[in-house]
């Protein structure tokens, strides 16, 4: 999380949750796991894992498997910065450009590795000697083949979420009530140890992906496996009782269980099943923690965007607690966020959480203006991989650029769990005017409502909604008055 | 903290079939060298199989003659394989093509899991096919396992038909086993056995072609006692 995240005044939506094991035949895991988010907003958020393939040809997977993950998060940032605002564009754009463009950036970080780290003697002559002439001949003539690799990607949005897969592994998603779905179609070929691959000739024609509207609420679980984790049960069905289960476990024992328990799991089920590495990425999504909670009301109001979820007695927010975990209700009013020296930065958050848009030219603070449309790395942000990426400021109008994450960051499973930044604790609010909002889009409301919402803002019952209809009454009255004085001057 | 999420862990499973030429050119000294030397494997596969706790190694037998049945119907686990007490005959014809036939059949999903390993598929013949060997070989590689298996061969004398024990194998790098004596028999045996089941049971993930249909295992070069010499009996 930003160090200038105002923690007090939102939380998350989507909490992250990420571990992995290594396999019996590896002294090192060839997976890799990265994750990116808007830092002022939380979203967009992008999470890949990737498997480099175990076979002696591929003998860089596990590079090739930390750059796929790179350049997921790369494209698909870019892609979303540079999308029209409309759903069937975003959807067009993500499904047809996002693999080829995914492949294309994949090769070129394998050729700069590869310039950076040509093939050792070492390295080819022990690929002769394991899988013969045909095999060193074969890796010689197309380096690319020693960095193989499969993707998976999902990236989560206000609005939609899209799913990306380029080989084997699997992408469950839950339903509040437990369902668990495949959202990406199946590839029939995909069986033994063989996979399409990052590394095959015109790899983006073997992508599968899935675009999915959030119009009747999001799941409330999205995992991401690597292969070795559905290879290790009997069947199907009791491989995807791992989705239901893990969203009963998160809602019963909370996330922090999960995070501890789950590095043991997985120990446990490479083990005892498939024997190969396994990495796993959870996304949770706040209303379905927020279950476990003390018993809530949802008060609907005539507007259906503007239902509001207020918590029955609520605990108190515990000072110091870390941001992503699932806290009481800031919105509801039972209990107000603890004022600190991030109020106005507090305010500025909960007028965009509830949809009023801030000029970035107001924010004075150079620490927020560089936080602004900058990726956070969430490896990075845990401290184990000592980076907190800030991009460049952003341009000061227009669509605001999602930034890039640029740094290489090693897989430490231990480093990347946590939750993705904030949002805020109003619900989604499913069904307003479609917007991207963490694009800059929508921003043309900023100007003199947005001014007095901001102004309106402090006091809590005005927040949100009804700022906008104190600051309209009010550009209407002056209006008024207005009229009256000019007419008879007329 | 809750027990580990999902179902029942399962081992993968690896099935191993023998497919075993029954003909009445198999008959005499070769046929009771197959049953010796598939007797002896069965310990060394347990042993291949130990090794690798997190593959399920079951075994099945067919054989075809005039027609083709299955000689062990049910995948046995390696630990219950035994040979001894219903040993092969040798009679008839040699309707290689029906037997590939009936083990596609097997290879199908279901009954075959998705998450199971490449099947190890061994054919043993000393002829040629008596029946429409092409189209049970068809009917072999119309199934995804039957793509994806490992598929060994080994020509039994110098009147085996290598051409289509070729054909079986694929465009693959080794050639069919030669096994021109009981003594080289065993020794073939055994050698896939151990050498090719180990490979198949710990199989490295790798990306495939373009239609994926590259051999799923590096097949080690068979153990090679030089050209044919006076030992060759058959």
């Amino acid at each position: 999380m930003s160090g200038n995240a105002p923690a007090a005044a939102v939380e998350p939506l989507w909490h992250l949750v990420q571990g992995g094991a290594t396999g019996r035949r590896h002294t090192e895991s060839q997976d890799a796991f990265r994750s990116w988010a808007d830092t002022e907003d939380g979203l967009p958020a992008v999470v890949a894992v990737a498997d480099g393939h175990g076979s002696s040809r591929h003998f860089r997977s596990a590079s090739g498997s930390r750059l796929a993950v790179e350049a997921a998060c790369r494209v698909l940032v870019e892609i979303l910065a540079s999308t029209p605002p409309t759903l069937p564009e975003a959807e067009e754009r993500l499904r047809t450009d996002a693999p080829g463009l995914l492949v294309e950036a994949w090769r070129k970080a394998v050729a700069d590795h590869l310039n950076a780290h040509p093939f050792t003697p070492d390295e080819t002559t022990g690929l002769e000697r394991q899988a013969g002439a045909v095999a060193r001949r074969d890796v010689v003539l197309d380096p690319v083949l020693a960095y193989g690799t499969t993707l998976l990607a999902v990236t989560v949005t206000e609005h939609f979420i899209f799913y990306l897969q380029l080989g084997d592994g699997d992408i469950l998603e839950v339903s509040h009530e437990g369902v668990v779905a495949r959202p990406v179609p199946p590839d029939a070929r995909l069986i033994a140890n063989q996979t399409t691959s990052l590394c095959m000739a015109e790899a983006a024609k073997y992508a599968r992906s899935a675009f999915r509207r959030i119009t009747d609420g999001p799941p409330a679980l999205v995992m991401l496996a690597t292969d070795g984790y559905a290879n290790s049960y009997r069947t199907d069905e009791q491989f995807q009782k791992v989705g239901s289960d893990l969203l009963e476990f998160a809602q019963t024992g909370g996330l922090d269980q999960i995070r501890d328990a789950l590095p043991g799991w997985l120990e446990e089920t490479s083990s005892g099943g498939s024997g190969d590495d396994i990495t796993v990425a959870l996304l949770y999504h706040a209303s379905a923690l927020a279950l476990r909670r003390p018993p809530t009301l949802v008060v609907p109001s005539r507007d259906p965007d503007e239902d509001r979820t207020v918590s029955v007695a609520a605990a108190p927010r515990a000072p110091g607690r870390p941001v992503g975990e699932v806290a009481p209700n800031a919105a509801s009013g039972q209990e107000a966020p603890p004022e600190s020296d991030n109020a106005p930065q507090d305010r500025d958050d909960a007028l965009r959480a509830n949809g009023v848009p801030v000029p970035e030219a107001e924010d004075d603070s150079p620490a927020d203006a560089a936080a602004i449309g900058g990726g956070t790395d969430l490896q990075a942000q845990r401290g184990e991989g000592n980076r907190e990426e800030h991009a460049p400021a952003p341009e000061p109008a227009g669509p605001r650029p999602a930034t890039i994450p640029q740094d290489v960051a090693p897989l430490d499973a231990a480093a990347a769990e946590g939750a993705l930044p904030v949002r805020s604790s109003v619900p989604p609010q499913v069904g307003r005017k479609i917007y991207f909002r963490n694009l800059g889009v929508g921003r043309e409301r900023a100007g003199g409502l947005a001014l007095a919402a901001r102004l309106a803002a402090p006091l809590p019952e005005f927040r949100g909604r009804w700022a906008y209809v104190l600051a309209g009454l009010v550009v209407v009255l002056v209006l008024a008055v207005l009229a009256l004085w000019i007419r008879p001057l007329a | 903290m809750n027990h580990r999420p999902g179902g029942e862990l399962s081992r993968r499973p690896l099935h191993f079939i023998w497919i075993c030429d029954c003909s009445s050119s198999m008959a005499g000294d070769k046929i009771q060298t197959l049953n010796n030397a598939i007797k002896e494997a069965a310990p060394l596969m347990r042993d291949v199989a130990n090794d690798n706790p997190n593959a399920e190694l079951l075994v099945r037998a067919l054989k075809f003659s005039s027609g083709a049945q299955w000689h062990l119907a049910s995948p046995v686990p390696v630990d219950d394989f035994r040979w001894g007490q219903n040993e092969l005959k040798a009679d008839g014809f040699t309707d290689m093509g029906h037997g590939l036939t009936m083990v596609a059949e097997q290879l199908r999903v279901p009954p075959m899991s998705d998450r199971a390993l490449p099947p190890v598929l061994v054919l043993i013949s000393d002829g040629q096919p008596t029946d429409d060997f092409e189209s049970g070989l068809r009917a072999l590689m119309n199934e995804p396992w039957g793509k994806k298996a490992v598929k060994v061969s080994i020509a039994v004398g110098e009147d085996a038909d290598r051409t289509v024990l070729q054909k079986f194998m694929g465009n693959t790098e080794v050639k069919p086993l030669e096994a021109n004596s009981p003594e080289r028999l065993v020794k073939m045996i055994k050698w896939v056995s151990t050498v090719v089941l180990k490979e198949a049971s710990s199989p490295a993930s790798q990306s495939g072609a373009a239609d994926l249909q590259l051999g799923n295992i590096a097949i080690p070069a068979p153990p090679d006692d030089g050209p044919s010499s006076a030992a060759d009996v058959w």
